[in-house]
């Protein structure tokens, strides 16, 4: 046996996976059998996916082709909800700003206005943007306004988050330099936190604006304006090739939005 | 000699207060004390190095006299006021008087050079007229153009900091804080960060202007060239207490080196 043989102790076994712990373990177990048990709950069953599948078949065959004999009032109907989404996206993220800055830590001034922001903000998020549709249906009646306030509302809970997290995430180094000189806590946040924390803001601008789009074709199932009501009718009526129509022109719209968004993106960032 | 002078009620002696003056100062952080029982005084016209260990509170001396850092105790007289009590618009005044130029400059990214030197009038004006330069007055704008020009940097005032190098930067901040019209200037390693060269034309440009200006400077370095060169007077920090305090004139080069030598270790 050479020298340089003996000073090379064995290499040890590596194992390719790691014995979970115990606890990782039961939570495995957990997460499984609450998806196993959420499946069975909810009735879906190969058997019955079987079932729907021609269905679902034969009402796309009766889709196509799409009827275009109402494009004009759908065409008309789209504006409106394209109009409500930005309406309500920009009310939204203007609220939403200086619910932001009260609920983002160091930027706030109290620890009691900054949890009871983020409270708002939490309530604004968590209640999902039809129910709020629904409260404002029965609030000022059917029609675009209460899908501008429902989109309004769930724009300061998304917006709110995540202008708040823009804020906290800054530099502290040029806050602390402009409240070194004797800034104000206004100078402060405009000067040194929004153009810092600027990208971001448009990012998440943009996403709502997104957002909103998709979101108000389904307000108008509900009764809140736009092309959801036209989209609501035709399937009431069993109009599937007007309905195909609708879709494709939702879809358009969407397209538009979102490549649109991306060019500002581009150009702003 | 602008030093405030106060005449103690009943007595004959005459007490003069320097612009700054430190009693007594402690600073912990939980369990860990950083220092106690620092003395100092700065007096008018004055430029005082402060040197030190890693860890030896320099910086954290620094802060507390803008009050970004909290005492646990002792007094900070600024021209005769103590700051510690101070609270809300009585801070923002105290503070407005304090220049600092900090180590990594604490530019705003993404705005001009030139807004970023108007932030050093949010010191005495409120509003939008001091928030961006193109919302200024033309005389706050000549203005931060005055000192962007003694800087060396009115081509580059329409450029934004983020693209400006770590001196070029450093001379932005320098800027922001004579545009602050400071009666006390602080300075936490401008030449930190900074090439041998650039770090020297930096540290020249801050005794210069100050010594144009009379203001009293307290200037925290690394480098025993610097420090020489640019100071009156040398306090040394070592085991959280004042261990050296010396015109930079008679200062040992040896004793000098040992407190670097402790920085470096």
């Amino acid at each position: 046996m050479t020298d340089a043989s003996r000073s090379i102790s064995p290499r040890p076994a590596i194992p390719r996976f790691e014995r979970p712990s115990a606890g990782a373990f039961i939570v495995w177990v957990i997460v499984i059998g609450l998806a196993v048990w959420s499946v069975g709950g909810v009735g879906l069953s190969p058997e019955r996916l079987a079932r729907g599948l021609p269905a679902l078949g034969g009402i796309l065959n009766r889709m196509f082709p799409p009827d275009l004999e109402r494009l004009p009032q759908i065409l008309w109907s789209l504006l409106v909800t394209f109009q409500m989404a930005a309406a309500g996206a920009v009310l939204g993220l203007i609220l939403a700003f200086p619910l932001a800055a009260l609920a983002a830590e160091g930027v706030s001034p109290h620890p009691v206005v900054r949890q009871a922001a983020r409270a708002l903000i939490a309530l604004f998020r968590t209640v999902p943007d039809l129910v709020w549709a629904l409260l404002f249906v029965i609030a000022v009646g059917l029609g675009p306004p209460a899908g501008v306030l429902a989109i309004m509302v769930d724009k300061i809970g998304f917006a709110g988050r995540f202008f708040a997290e823009a804020m906290e995430e800054t530099d502290k180094g040029p806050r602390e330099a402009l409240s070194a000189l004797g800034a104000s806590r206004i100078d402060v946040l405009v000067c040194a936190i929004v153009p810092q924390a600027m990208p971001s803001f448009i990012a998440t601008s943009l996403f709502s604006l997104e957002k909103a789009v998709r979101g108000s074709v389904i307000l108008g199932l509900v009764g809140a304006g736009g092309v959801g009501v036209e989209l609501k009718v035709a399937f009431d009526l069993f109009a599937y090739s007007t309905a195909a129509t609708i879709i494709i022109c939702i879809f358009l719209l969407v397209l538009v939005v979102e490549q649109g968004s991306n060019w500002i993106r581009r150009k702003l960032i | 000699m602008n030093a405030l002078v106060l005449n103690c009620p009943g007595s004959a002696v005459e007490t003069t207060i320097p612009p700054l003056r430190v009693r007594n100062l402690a600073v912990s952080f939980g369990a860990k004390r950083i220092f106690d029982g620092i003395d100092l005084d700065v007096a008018e016209g004055e430029a005082v190095s402060l040197i030190g260990g890693n860890g030896s509170g320099k910086s954290t001396l620094l802060r507390c006299i803008v009050r970004l850092v909290e005492p646990t105790e002792g007094s900070i007289l600024i021209r005769g006021q103590d700051v510690l009590g101070l609270r809300g618009e009585g801070l923002r005044r105290a503070r407005s008087g304090i220049g600092f130029v900090f180590q990594k400059h604490n530019l705003v990214p993404r705005l001009s050079a030139l807004s970023n030197v108007l932030h050093g009038a949010q010191a005495r004006a409120k509003g939008p007229g001091v928030w961006f330069q193109s919302l200024a007055s033309s005389q706050m704008r000549d203005e931060a153009m005055t000192w962007l020009e003694a800087v060396g940097l009115l081509p580059q005032a329409l450029q934004r900091v983020d693209s400006l190098s770590g001196g070029q930067s450093q001379r932005v901040a320098i800027a922001r804080m004579l545009m602050q019209r400071p009666k006390l200037v602080l300075v936490d390693e401008p030449d930190a960060s900074l090439d041998p060269k650039t770090g020297r034309e930096v540290m020249e440009l801050l005794h210069r202007l100050a010594k144009a200006k009379g203001v009293p400077i307290l200037i925290v370095s690394h480098r025993l060239e610097h420090v020489k060169s640019y100071s009156d007077r040398i306090i040394g920090l070592a085991s959280g207490r004042v261990a050296l305090n010396v015109e930079s004139g008679l200062a040992d080069p040896a004793s000098l080196r040992s407190f670097f030598e402790d920085a470096v270790s």
